[in-house]
């Protein structure tokens, strides 16, 4: 069923991430144009425009994804009678597969970009800011495509909690009640994820992990160092999540289980069909 | 072929209710009528028989993929394609490509159109043939003939005919007691959130009544 | 085909057979339309053929052959008994009306003779 569901929203999901990556490119291109023949310092200046723009788009994009696996009209699986639990399932694999498969192809674009706009110009490169340079694989290895599943996985947790404030907010009779429940249970959902952040990153620290997956840091408890890499710098992306944690994996897990069964005990709906 | 039992539906809307214990055993090869005045639930029952609508106490027997259902509206987002339907269809239900296909030709209704691109009769024509060739057990129609020419009027009446002839469940709301009195094999008629019991046409008219005669005696 | 909305279906058609069989429109042996057709045909449910042939056939004025078409009966003889039988049925009961509006035999046979007569004339 969760196949199904991915076949038939697939077309809209590609067109979205595509639309998506043809802006990237046609803003690379674009302000590369405007930099032949410029100094070197505005060359700096301009590829950094340029990564800034992949890097709004790193965060626009999970967000569309998101809301669009929130409010996308979807009434026809129901008269299918496609159970409201595997339409769940089947939004949230194809959250995460769209939004991953985005993030890879934007790392794997940006990395071209880093290798292709500085070829023959290290002076460039040396000046362009690291932070920028968020995306690219050239600047912080191949492991960094960890953080493609990692913030598919922040919008996936943010999913199941639209699913859980949803199925409490449908029992709910009045309308300033129902505000009032989803606001309380966003308010455990940072209180609780905070908590678990707070514990990975404490724990992180003890072992050298860091926020964002970087290939010379990162793993769960015992920091095994994978050979040569470029740099040390730790960047932060909001959307990134420490997966390789174990600390955040088991309070994850948690939240997951807690959310499973709160909406089986709940009830998405009166009448189910079996 | 099994029977379809409907036992007990209630829906209430806040504190009314609309639908105040439905009752129905429909046995296997029936084509059934369901009148009633607008606004009195037909298409909220329908709602609730064809898998749209599940916030409501009581039993269905046939459910999820053994009903397909016409809705006076396709349920489908306007941009999408007809041959997207088709494969819709063809992934969640029983369904015949081929026949729909076929059947398509004869309209003019091109599978690369979009959903936008095709007028309110061809909207129609389109959910009535996706609906027709799926192999449920049970075809649930609400006012199938409004915004439809007399062509394709006909020619959905005559693939009814042609199902009627299957054991399969035939369900229709309606106001167009005309096209479908000969064709019904039981009416009912919903009033008051309730369903007034099958009343099977041949005996009705063997008494010397019609059909509109009793849908009118109903609703007095 | 027009139906009185107000007599069972299955008695109008029996009796549009009936009448095609003993006219000869539906000559002996004639292989009658399939269920599916005459429903169409006359817009109505096909189960209600179905009785509809299962009646005739059980007055043996149709049979069934081993492709399960429909055919009437080739013994014309049979026909023509049935449809003196159907004279009769007719007759009685028209009998009886023309008795309630207080017509006598006379009168009534006159105009029949008339109605018959101008359309002799007619054609």
């Amino acid at each position: 069923m969760i196949r199904k569901i991915f076949l038939t929203e697939w077309k809209e999901n590609f067109f979205v991430c595509a639309a998506g990556l043809a802006l990237c490119l046609l803003a690379a291109v674009g302000i590369s144009l405007a930099g032949i023949g410029a100094t070197d310092a505005l060359r700096a200046d301009l590829a950094e425009y340029v990564f800034a723009v992949f890097n709004a788009f790193s965060y626009v994009m999970p967000v569309l994804l998101l809301l669009k696996s929130i409010f996308s009209f979807r009434s026809y699986y129901r008269m299918a009678g496609v159970t409201e639990e595997k339409r769940t399932q089947g939004v949230l694999f194809g959250l995460f597969v769209w939004t991953a498969l985005f993030l890879a192809a934007q790392m794997i674009f940006a990395t071209l970009f880093d290798f292709i706009y500085f070829a023959g110009a290290p002076a460039v490169r040396g000046q362009t800011s690291p932070q920028s340079m968020l995306l690219s694989l050239r600047a912080h290895g191949v492991h960094r495509l960890l953080f493609a599943p990692s913030a598919a996985v922040t919008v996936c947790l943010m999913y199941i909690m639209y699913d859980v404030i949803r199925v409490a907010v449908v029992r709910v009779p009045f309308l300033p009640l129902k505000i009032l429940v989803a606001l309380i249970f966003l308010a455990l959902y940072f209180f609780y994820h905070y908590t678990v952040y707070c514990a990975a990153g404490i724990t992180g620290e003890l072992a050298d992990a860091s926020w964002l997956v970087l290939p010379d840091s990162v793993l769960p408890v015992l920091p095994v160092v994978p050979g040569g890499t470029i740099d040390a710098v730790k960047d932060i992306h909001f959307l990134a999540a420490p997966i390789l944690n174990l600390v955040f994996l088991l309070g994850e897990i948690l939240f997951c289980v807690f959310a499973y069964g709160f909406v089986h005990v709940v009830g998405r709906c009166k009448n189910e069909i079996e | 072929m099994r029977e379809y039992a409907i036992g007990n539906i209630e829906k209430a809307y806040g504190k009314k209710g609309v639908l105040r214990g439905v009752s129905l055993r429909v046995p296997a090869g029936s084509f059934v009528g369901v009148l009633g005045l607008n606004g009195t639930g037909k298409t909220t029952l329908f709602n609730i028989l064809g898998n749209m609508d599940r916030n409501f106490t009581g039993e269905v027997s046939l459910r999820g993929k053994e009903v397909a259902y016409m809705r006076t509206k396709l349920p489908f987002p306007e941009w999408r394609k007809v041959k997207d339907l088709l494969s819709f269809y063809e992934r969640f239900y029983t369904f015949d490509r081929k026949k729909a296909e076929r059947m398509l030709e004869n309209t003019s209704i091109r599978p690369t159109a979009r959903l936008r691109a095709l007028s309110a009769g061809m909207q129609r024509q389109l959910n009535f043939i996706c609906n027709f060739c799926v192999d449920a057990q049970v075809l649930l129609l609400d006012e199938p003939l409004t915004n439809l020419d007399l062509v394709f009027r006909g020619f959905i009446v005559e693939s009814l005919i042609e199902r009627a002839m299957e054991d399969r469940i035939i369900l229709v709301a309606t106001h167009e007691i005309k096209e479908f009195e000969n064709l019904f094999t039981h009416v009912t008629v919903l009033r008051d959130g309730r369903l007034g019991p099958l009343t099977e046409t041949e005996a009705l008219r063997a008494q010397g009544k019609s059909v509109e005669d009793f849908y009118g005696e109903s609703l007095l | 085909m027009d139906f009185k909305s107000n007599e069972t279906i299955y008695s109008q058609i029996t009796e549009y057979l009936k009448k095609q069989i003993f006219s000869g429109s539906f000559a002996c042996g004639t292989r009658l339309p399939a269920i599916r057709d005459l429903a169409v045909q006359c817009r109505v449910n096909p189960n209600t053929i179905v009785r509809v042939y299962a009646a005739l056939s059980e007055e043996k004025l149709i049979y069934t052959d081993s492709t399960n078409g429909k055919f009437v009966t080739a013994d014309a003889a049979y026909i023509l008994q049935k449809k003196r039988e159907f004279l009769r049925e007719k007759s009685a009961a028209f009998a009886k009306e023309m008795r309630e509006a207080g017509l006598d035999g006379g009168e009534v046979t006159e105009m029949l003779r008339k109605v018959f007569g101008s359309e002799e004339e007619r054609r």
